[in-house]
């Protein structure tokens, strides 16, 4: 690997690293939002199973 | 302290956050620039000198981020309000990242100029511990299933564990080390080229814009989850009290368990 090997790979990997753990983030807010509405919605004296 | 929360709750605003994420991009995107074209190449160690631009402020997020931890964990231990131990978790996760980030990028910067990617040199051997005390910070709130007794742990490895940051710090100058001595943190003034120090500069001040929208986003995340746990449980024991749900855990429509709510010792939180 050339110079500038080692330079592209690692302006790629913090890329990568940086730009996987913003999109980690925001899939777990997401996700967050969408259970906080499915609670919220959800009426309390439903019966459960059993 | 409450003045410290109160610009906590100002940066970590939805307005706040969508300011620090477009800051953070024109941010790195100059410093990116500055790094790439600007600067010329180093006179002895070419283009993979480059790397530095990133490596060094890299190291600097993870010394702050880490830093943030400590003062989380003491606020956490002094007053149990759980906002600081969201930014200690939050800053944890973050300054792992980081650090991991320092290690990978010093290690390509190794290969091609000291012929080896890693060695037993004290400066990579003190951050390497340090990357394992948070990664051990990180597993212990894993383990621990009461919340208070979880966010006790953790701020208590949260202020030792930062014992480590000076010693990464000054490992070069207290040992012998193949690592180099401090360029612009050190007495006198920095040992490199103009252009160089400003893309350097610009990279630190970009990286610490970055963290700050991280950190922003990762306390949002521990907010909406939190809030998560909270409602289940409430859902739960509304349930039970009616004697609608045999005991046992509940889960939340998605099909998956929520954890169990973090409770509040003293004060609101936000």
């Amino acid at each position: 690997m050339g110079d500038l090997g080692y330079v592209v790979a690692g302006y790629l990997a913090t890329a990568l690293a940086l730009g996987g753990y913003v999109a980690r983030l925001l899939a777990r807010a997401r996700r967050a939002r969408r259970r906080t509405a499915a609670l919220a919605g959800r009426p309390l004296d439903r019966p459960g199973p059993g | 302290m409450k003045f410290a929360e109160r610009g906590m709750a100002a940066v970590t605003g939805r307005r706040g956050e969508r300011l620090l994420a477009l800051a953070t991009v024109l941010g790195l995107g100059v410093s990116a620039v500055l790094s790439l074209v600007v600067a010329p190449p180093d006179a002895e160690q070419g283009q993979v000198q480059r790397l530095m631009y990133v490596h060094v402020p890299a190291a600097w997020l993870a010394y702050l981020a880490f830093g943030v931890v400590f003062v989380a964990s003491v606020a956490y231990l002094k007053s149990g309000k759980t906002r600081w131990d969201r930014l200690g978790v939050a800053s944890a996760e973050v300054g792992v990242l980081f650090t991991s980030l320092t290690i990978v990028l010093g290690a390509l910067w190794g290969k091609p100029v000291w012929g080896t990617w890693w060695t037993w040199d004290p400066r990579l051997t003190t951050t390497a511990v340090l990357l394992l005390i948070y990664l051990g910070y990180l597993a212990l709130r894993q383990m621990a299933d009461n919340p208070a007794r979880r966010a006790r742990w953790s701020a208590v490895v949260g202020v030792v564990g930062f014992v480590d940051v000076p010693i990464v710090h000054m490992s070069v100058t207290w040992w012998r080390s193949l690592h180099q001595a401090p360029t612009v943190l050190r007495p006198g003034a920095p040992t490199i080229a103009g252009s160089m120090l400003a893309a350097l500069l610009v990279g630190v001040v970009a990286f610490t814009i970055l963290y700050a929208y991280l950190i922003a986003l990762r306390l949002r995340v521990g907010r909406l989850e939190d809030r998560v746990a909270s409602q289940a449980l409430s859902a739960r024991i509304s349930q039970r009290t009616r004697g609608a749900v045999p005991p046992g855990p509940v889960p939340v429509p998605d099909g998956t368990v929520p954890p169990p709510a973090v409770p509040e010792r003293s004060g609101a939180d936000g």
